[in-house]
């Protein structure tokens, strides 16, 4: 928890400051040299751009305490006019992301789970080599990449799902799948591993000296272990899983958070990434204390263990 | 050139075996993959200003949007052209050398930067660890990526800042390593001996540490290699990449990627680039475990007929399991007999590493991985375990057969409750419904004697005592009312006091369901006080068995007697000339021809060393394997010659 705190401080300071280091002027890159230095100066000042850094930095956290997060300077064309609330454009876009994660992370454990189980089962037999092959290309494979091929399969040729957009219910199917196969390597990795050692334990010995079925022993007795270090790895990489949507966003043009912050930050646009980015920070620290939290329901050796 | 002339040869070594074994675990082939696919891909892209079949921005119109030669396009174009007839083959060799030089880059900023750190952070310890450790558990609270696509955007990408952004991602593998493996170092005894010598303590220091890091940061380096090309990748896919002088794979993917449908090869070149390298390094570092020799599932099942008179509960015979690994097959059951009657308490002894464990796992089927029963007979009121498969083995796991082990901390599941793990051995036996089983299961655990059952039963079992555990174990081996329950060891994790009430406790409940029990331990006073009949266990063997009156008072092998010895409460003290077995106990790996005792063995004869001894009945109730016991026809002769068939065995 405190540590969270820290880390989003100072997240928001880095981002603050860094983005300011920069010559570049958000008015000029606006107005793509086509304003008289006037009204470049009109928009500095309804920006707050010709204050001081500190004073800047102040007002930013001052106002983004009462949920105001400034107005987006590239969402509004016309010099004076009010731009469009910053938190709305974040808020319209946030379910789009996390719809994607929340399947991305749906289809990698559909496809790291049965197998992995399953190499576990049969250590060293061609399965289990068949599998450590796929996660190795699994990891190899750049996202885009992936995503194209699906894009080349099944929009092009077969034509059965959507490039792209955000219309249909099977929109979400190919950009979910692109996010979810790196992410799959990692998980299959780990669940292989630790089926791997979790059977070799005592207590799956003791389970089967009981006579137990088989598929309970894996289902009930090792699969409940091992949702632990998987929970774990879901949480650590969470952030791989946020940095991969961008790129998905983009390639298959997800109305996301993503294609919004690569926007902004080329268009200069502050108000937007000094919300986006912590925002971002904000949502890995609160998967990773949501993790925290299931290890409790998962692991009562930490509910009673007196770790709140 | 001098510190290398200065470094002891045992460093050296020590490093030459380090790495050669680090290498020959993760599989040489695969290792010599990866390095051959990324040595020649490097020199394709970093020679590629000679090597290029084509100038990379010849413009051809002529030859525009050829495919590549596998689809039906020329060998002047092996990967095609692309809108503007450029040969892509040599685009994207000259791109690679930015994507590599970007990659390797980064992996020595990241490996310099995190090892020195690493390194001080471990010598230096205190306010500069508290510091680097900081640092690292901030970023690793942080989605690096992500900060690091907002880094490039805002600073503007070019080769050394891309390099060094992605650099700050890796460098807590390595600090973290280096310092671990610094502390463990820093307090070794030859960095006090240098201190006194007046020896630079650091420059030991770092001469021990290298070859211990070496192959570690070898690893990481190859895995972080993978990474950061599949980062940079995304970053130029995203137009934050490096554009001049030559774009990287992922700026070529993304230009690409609006032909993707009419010439699907130009993007699909870089990117199947990017895949290679990244899949090649991850090999090198990571690697693929070895191969291990194809294992034979199959049992070779002996039938021999029994010749059933009056039938014990359990008649084990000739049984023998074998552990293989890469380094040979080891034989830790040689030739196993036992049999156990209805109601009998048998003690099986031996010490730590003579096959007791084992001997119940392999009865049972469940011998872990790697090992197998290659021979024997495991008969249960007639039936022959081996022979059955493993559903009819699990219907009687369990239900027949109890089983109690040493430490019920390790054996019982940590996340289910004491009350699940009772239940589900009842419903999956006796068909018992939800709530019926929790009935049984609360009188279970009040028979073993646990205070306030009913709510206990909803306890996980790190919530009980030791003893308590043990009792909760019992109750769930106990469930299905078992003819016999082995209990290996199960009182050897308690203190004594609660050994007393567990052994306790297991008595009158063997004697209230009239089952049978194998005892497995290696205290010869718990056998005194609760066996009937004991086996003494050594090397994979049964070297004695008979009733326990008759042992402990005249044990007829050397070991036993020396066992017995060993305990001078037990020991009948006219017998001083005998002392505590000396020597160190067998490798299983390594046994002598003859009697697997012969090292150790104060009475040891000339064929004791050349011809192994078998178990042999030296009265109507008690065996022994060794050749100073005589079978009692021959007895009057003394005869040496006679006794080498066994009696009982085969
Ligand atoms: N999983 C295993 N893999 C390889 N060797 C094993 C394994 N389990 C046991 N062994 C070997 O079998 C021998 C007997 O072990 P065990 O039956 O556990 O002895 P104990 O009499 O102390 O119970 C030991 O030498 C041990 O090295
Ligand atoms: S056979 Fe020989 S070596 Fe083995 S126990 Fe007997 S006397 Fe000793
Ligand atoms: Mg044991």
């Amino acid at each position: 928890m405190l540590l969270g705190a820290v880390t989003l401080f100072f997240t928001l300071t880095l981002v603050f400051v860094i983005i300011r280091m920069v010559p570049s002027d958000p008015a000029t890159v606006l107005m793509m040299g086509e304003a008289t230095p006037e009204q470049l100066d009109r928009l500095r000042e309804l920006w707050g751009l010709d204050k001081s850094i500190v004073e800047q930095f102040f007002i930013y956290l001052a106002n983004l305490v009462q949920g105001n997060a400034g107005d987006s300077y590239q969402f509004q064309r016309v010099a004076g006019m009010p731009g469009v609330p910053v938190f709305d454009l974040v808020m319209n876009r946030l379910p789009a992301t996390g719809y994607l994660a929340l399947v991305a992370i749906i289809f990698s454990m559909l496809i790291a789970l049965p197998l992995g189980i399953l190499a576990a089962l049969f250590p060293d037999s061609i399965l289990d080599k068949l599998v450590l092959i796929l996660a190795s290309v699994l990891a190899s494979v750049p996202a885009f990449f992936s995503g194209m091929l699906l894009m080349l399969f099944f929009s092009l040729t077969l034509r059965i799902l959507p490039t792209g957009g955000y219309d249909s219910p099977q929109s979400v199917i190919l950009p979910a799948l692109a996010l979810s196969f790196s992410f799959s390597a990692v998980l299959l990795r780990v669940t292989r591993t630790e089926m791997a050692r979790i059977m070799r334990s005592e207590f799956i010995q003791s389970a089967r000296a009981k006579g137990l079925r088989s598929w309970r022993i894996v289902l009930v007795h090792a699969l409940k272990n091992a949702m632990i270090p998987l929970l774990t790895i879901i949480g650590l990489r969470f952030g791989d899983l946020l940095a991969g949507s961008v790129v998905v966003e983009t390639l298959f043009r997800w109305p996301g958070i993503g294609g919004l912050m690569i926007d902004s930050i080329i268009a200069r646009d502050y108000p937007v990434v000094q919300l986006v980015i912590p925002l971002a920070a904000l949502a890995f620290i609160i998967v990773n204390i949501t993790v925290d939290v299931l290890f409790g329901a998962l692991d009562p050796r930490l509910r009673t263990g007196g770790r709140s | 050139m001098t510190e290398q002339a200065t470094m002891p040869p045992s460093a050296t070594a020590s490093l030459l075996s380090r790495v050669r074994r680090t290498w020959s675990r993760r599989g040489m082939p695969r290792v010599i993959t990866g390095a051959t696919v990324l040595i020649v891909m490097s020199i394709l892209c970093f020679f590629s200003a000679w090597l290029t079949p084509h100038p990379p921005n010849a413009v051809d119109l002529s030859a525009r949007l050829q495919p590549p030669v596998f689809a039906g396009g020329t060998f002047n174009h092996i990967l095609g052209t692309d809108e503007l007839g450029r040969d892509i083959l040599s685009r994207v060799m000259v791109g690679g050398r930015t994507s590599m030089a970007i990659g390797a880059l980064a992996v020595v900023v990241s490996l310099t930067i995190g090892s020195t750190l690493g390194l001080l952070a471990g010598y230096f310890g205190r306010r500069l660890d508290a510091v680097v450790t900081m640092l690292s558990e901030i970023q690793l609270a942080l989605p690096s990526m992500l900060i690091i696509f907002f880094f490039l955007a805002v600073i503007g990408p070019n080769i050394v800042t891309i390099a060094i952004v992605l650099a700050l991602a890796d460098w807590v593998l390595y600090a973290r390593m280096v310092r671990a493996r610094t502390l463990v170092e820093k307090t070794r005894e030859y960095v006090d001996a240098a201190r006194v010598l007046g020896v630079s303590t650091s420059r030991l220091l770092l001469r021990h540490l290298w070859p211990n890091v070496f192959p570690t940061i070898m690893v990481l380096a190859m895995v972080s290699l993978g990474g950061v090309i599949l980062s940079e990748s995304a970053l130029s896919f995203l137009g934050l990449g490096v554009q001049r002088p030559w774009p990287s794979w992922g700026r070529m993917v993304a230009d690409g990627q609006s032909r993707l449908q009419a010439a699907w090869w130009i993007a699909v070149s870089p990117a199947f680039c990017i895949a290679m390298v990244v899949f090649s390094a991850n090999l090198l570092g990571d690697g693929l475990p070895p191969d291990l020799e194809g294992r034979v599932m199959s049992h070779i099942k002996q039938t021999i007929s029994a010749t059933a008179q009056s039938v014990p509960l359990l008649d084990i015979r000739g049984l023998r399991t074998e552990f293989r690994s890469d380094h040979g097959t080891v034989r830790v059951l040689n030739d196993v007999s036992l049999s156990v009657s209805s109601g009998e308490v048998l003690g099986l002894v031996g010490e730590s590493g003579s096959g007791k464990s084992v001997t119940a796992l392999s009865l049972l089927g469940l011998v872990p991985r790697p090992g197998r029963v290659t021979q024997g007979q495991v008969l249960l009121n007639g039936r022959d375990l081996m022979t059955m498969d493993e559903r009819a083995l699990s219907d009687l796991r369990g239900r027949e057969v109890g089983l109690v082990l040493q430490d019920a901390m390790t054996a019982m599941n940590p996340v289910l409750t004491i009350g699940q793990q009772i239940c589900e051995t009842l419903r999956r036996h006796l068909g018992l419904g939800r709530a019926q089983a929790r009935r049984r299961a609360i009188d279970l655990l009040d028979r073993v004697g646990i205070p306030d059952p009913g709510r206990r039963v909803d306890d996980y079992p790190h919530q009980f005592s030791g003893g308590m555990r043990q009792r909760a174990m019992i109750a769930m081996a106990l469930s299905c009312e078992p003819k016999l329950l082995i209990a290996d060891e199960p009182t050897t994790a308690l203190d004594v006091t609660i050994q007393a009430q567990v052994l306790d406790l297991l008595s009158s409940l063997k004697e209230e369901m009239g089952m049978s029990l194998i005892m497995i331990t290696h205290d010869l006073g718990i056998i005194a006080g609760l066996a009937d009949r004991v086996a003494v266990m050594y090397a994979g063997n049964i070297v004695e068995t008979g009733p326990v009156r008759q042992v402990f008072k005249a044990p007829a092998h050397p070991y036993t007697q020396g066992l017995l010895a060993s305990i001078p409460s037990i020991t009948d003290t006219t017998k001083s000339d005998l002392q505590a077995i000396t020597g160190l106990p067998p490798d299983l790996a390594a046994l002598p021809q003859g009697c697997a005792f012969a090292p150790r063995c104060p009475q040891r004869q000339r064929r004791c060393e050349t011809d192994r001894p078998h178990l042999i009945h030296h009265d109507a109730q008690s065996a022994a394997a060794c050749w100073l016991v005589d079978p009692p026809s021959d007895r009057a002769a003394n005869s040496t010659s006679q006794t080498t068939e066994p009696m009982r065995n085969r």
